[in-house]
């Protein structure tokens, strides 16, 4: 009779074994199409570009190459390098930022967060500007003396680089 | 790598993050640099206030700065020190 009873107290985790084993099975069955998608925010210090807004996928050029997030991505850290944030919002909408440097957080939920230092819209980007920034800071940099001095005008070049690829491949 | 010579000679990803912050600013179309380039200089606001009032123009942000770092040191480190000398006997 002890024994009959000490089984049956046994019956709830055993369903909840049961249970736990099916719902594991529905994850792995899970694919890419039914997921939701990625709760998404991008800002800088002046403006907001996305708050929690549901995307599809974004592309982030990092220090370590450029690389496509979509949902259910591992959890990562990285640090931006200037380039153009591509944000697929939808099939038929995909909007792009650039964005100079910051951070970029994949956290354990799933939800994206970029928080850039300086980030526009590509249209408020001006070609001759860049243009005339680059030249400049060029010659800084040839002109400079000290070898830090040299890396951060050079760092400036780069971003000009990176900056003038992206108007001229969007015109 | 010509993107990882300023970490060999010592620069740290905030002063990267600045630079390439400096050059989209003044990218940017005429009308929109103007302010751009307000908010790239100013990162603290500092006010020193004297009797209740704000004392302005005695002080520059970095030298103000300065000033709060002796104050910190003199007033909260230096008896900490006296404090723990005192405790330690020898």
């Amino acid at each position: 009779m002890a024994n009959l009873i000490r089984r049956s107290a046994r019956i709830p985790s055993l369903i909840g074994q049961c249970s736990r084993v099916s719902s594991l099975q529905h994850q792995q069955l899970r694919g890419y199409a039914e997921a939701v998608g990625i709760s998404f925010s991008m800002a800088s210090p002046n403006k907001v570009f996305f708050k929690d807004e549901t995307i599809k996928q974004v592309n982030v050029p990092t220090i370590n190459g450029v690389f496509g997030i979509l949902p259910q991505h591992v959890p990562t850290l990285a640090v931006l390098q200037p380039g153009v944030v591509s944000v697929v919002v939808n099939d038929s909408e995909t909007k792009n930022i650039f964005a100079s440097s910051g951070s970029l957080t994949v956290n354990p939920d799933g939800s994206v967060h970029i928080l850039a230092e300086e980030a526009c819209e590509l249209s408020d980007l001006d070609v001759n500007e860049a243009r005339e920034g680059m030249t400049k800071a060029q010659h800084a940099r040839d002109a400079a003396v000290e070898a830090t001095d040299k890396a951060e005008f050079q760092i400036e070049v780069d971003a000009y680089e990176a900056i003038l690829k992206s108007v001229e491949t969007k015109s | 790598m010509s993107s990882y010579a300023w970490r060999q000679v010592g620069l740290t990803y905030i002063q990267y993050s600045n630079a390439c912050a400096r050059a989209v600013r003044n990218s940017l179309k005429p009308e929109l640099k103007v302010d751009a380039m307000k908010r790239g200089n100013s990162i603290i606001k500092a006010t020193r206030w004297e009797e209740g009032k704000p004392v302005q123009g005695k002080y520059s942000s970095a030298q103000y700065i300065e000033y709060c770092r002796f104050h910190i040191l003199c007033e909260y480190f230096i008896p900490l020190s006296h404090h723990l000398l005192q405790n330690v006997t020898i």
